[in-house]
């Protein structure tokens, strides 16, 4: 009789558990979205450097504009900027504004941060993201890292640190990576001939499409 | 030895073909530049199109003047020794031909004197024609598509590069490559001139100059690892496109290219020493059998 009322009071506990963490992740990342919200527009004045083997390009400065619900542009003033396409596609207001079911994946230590962790998975089958996880901050209710997983560009992971616009959950530098497609061009089109004296170089391919670019944000006009 | 330079230089803006090559790069230049205003974002597109699929590109005048300059530069200066052969060539050929070389040499100055006018007259050419190239190809592009920053695409090896360079730190890079492409085009100056000592008219020496520039260039391109190894490096043809070494920026181990900085300086160092050797070698040569030369027959 004992066994049998422990079973049942176990049983219980772990039915009602199931909806009290349910709910939990839900209100958690109902804190960030209502955070992301209350931002209408922004304006940030930054610094972008995009790092891939095959591109030698200089520290850009870039302006970003973000209007709701999910515009975000990237410009420079001069030279040609190159901006990672899924820098756009998988921003948090894009993420967050899809439908999604939400599967609690508990805790984990990042940076030695304990940071919540909450996967994301879109309802809609046309939508091009398969799957995000996201790592929250449940102190500041703000997104310290993501992974987006995508149908066809692969997987992006973001990782944010926050500063003076920590309450807008706006980060003063993103850092994301990427994978990007080979970069080849027929030595016919650049009219490039060898020196004799240059050496050929060789890369190593896995080295040559990782990508990453950082966003370093020094000023924020918001809304 | 300045009456004797004076009068060489004479001779040679008396000539009409000197006038050919002047005629010929403005043509070419114009061509280009009409060409790329009309069509030129198509052209970067065409380079830029790996890139287009992982990278949203902001291109801020992309195409510009410091652009277009450099691919002209990449067309011209292999076509360019060819212009300056046709002078160089005729130097001492020329007064054969005429008859007036006997009548010259039987004149109270030293052969070594004769030989340096010419040389250094058309050195002098030369420099003139360059001059006129970095007016029309990067002036006249800066004037016509603006300036900013420039990209140079390259390929080494099985590697494709993009590399950005900022719009204040590409004037010193042209200057160099300028002074860079003199010093490889006085060593086709010296070639002509020394063919142009064998031979009773200017047509030979022209044609042997411009046929020995052509098989050499043509062998220079060709991507076989025996001829990478064994060949290339002792012609003087593969030396002559070191000009672009200046383009190519040093980075970061980021990837971030560092201002004013060269990625292999050591290997225009090489590049210019072997030229200039060329130089050395060629004209020791021609003075040499000059020297000797008979004027009798």
């Amino acid at each position: 009789m004992i066994h049998i009322k422990s079973t049942v009071f176990i049983a219980l506990l772990f039915l009602s558990s199931i909806p009290a963490q349910s709910q939990d992740i839900n209100s958690v990342l109902q804190r960030v979205k209502e955070k992301l919200e209350k931002i209408n527009k922004y304006e940030a004045v930054g610094t972008l450097k995009t790092s891939i083997a095959y591109l030698k390009i200089p520290v850009a400065k870039v302006t970003v504009l973000f209007r709701k619900p999910n515009e975000l542009s990237i410009t420079s003033k001069n030279g040609v900027t190159f901006i990672p396409k899924g820098v756009r596609a998988i921003s948090l207001q894009n993420i967050l504004s899809n439908e999604y079911t939400i599967i609690d994946g508990g805790k984990e230590t990042v940076n030695n941060k304990t940071l919540r962790v909450v996967r994301l998975l879109p309802t809609s089958q046309e939508n091009n993201i398969v799957l995000s996880t996201l790592y929250i901050n449940e102190t500041d209710y703000v997104v310290e890292k993501s992974s987006t997983t995508t149908k066809e560009e692969g997987t992006y992971e973001m990782k944010m640190e926050y500063g003076k616009y920590k309450k807008y959950g706006l980060p003063d530098k993103l850092v994301f990576t990427f994978n990007a497609k080979d970069y080849k061009i027929p030595k016919g089109l650049t009219l490039d001939f060898d020196n004799a004296t240059s050496k050929n170089q060789k890369m190593d391919k896995n080295s040559m499409n990782k990508g990453k670019a950082e966003i370093q944000f020094d000023n924020y006009t918001i809304n | 030895m300045r009456s004797l330079l004076a009068i060489e230089l004479f001779k040679i803006s008396k000539r009409p073909r000197t006038f050919i090559s002047f005629a010929a790069i403005s043509a070419i230049v114009l061509i280009f530049q009409f060409a790329f205003k009309a069509d030129g974002e198509n052209y970067m597109n065409l380079m830029l199109q790996g890139v287009n699929d992982s990278f949203q590109l902001n291109k801020v005048n992309a195409l510009n003047g410091y652009f277009m300059c450099y691919i002209i530069l990449n067309t011209l200066l292999v076509q360019v020794p060819i212009l300056v052969a046709l002078v160089a060539g005729d130097a001492i050929s020329g007064e054969a031909n005429m008859g007036t070389l006997r009548l010259l040499l039987s004149k109270p100055v030293y052969r070594h004197e004769i030989l340096w006018a010419k040389f250094l007259a058309s050195i002098a050419y030369t420099l003139v024609l360059l001059v006129w190239m970095a007016l029309f190809s990067l002036g006249l592009s800066v004037l016509i598509f603006g300036s900013g920053d420039m990209l140079v695409f390259r390929v080494a090896g099985e590697v494709s590069q993009i590399m950005q360079i900022s719009s204040d730190d590409i004037l010193w890079r042209y200057l160099a490559a300028f002074g860079y492409a003199a010093i490889a085009l006085t060593v086709i100056v010296s070639l002509a001139i020394f063919f142009s000592l064998f031979a009773e008219n200017s047509i030979g020496p022209i044609i042997i100059t411009i046929c020995i520039v052509l098989v050499f260039t043509i062998v220079s391109n060709m991507n076989i690892p025996i001829i990478d190894i064994h060949v290339k490096p002792y012609l003087f043809t593969s030396y002559l496109v070191g000009w672009k070494g200046f383009f190519y920026i040093a980075t970061t181990p980021e990837g971030v290219p560092i201002k004013g900085s060269i990625e292999d300086l050591r290997s225009i160092k090489n590049s210019v020493l072997i030229l200039l050797a060329h130089i050395g070698v060629l004209q020791t040569l021609t003075w040499y059998f000059f020297k000797r030369k008979d004027i009798l027959s």
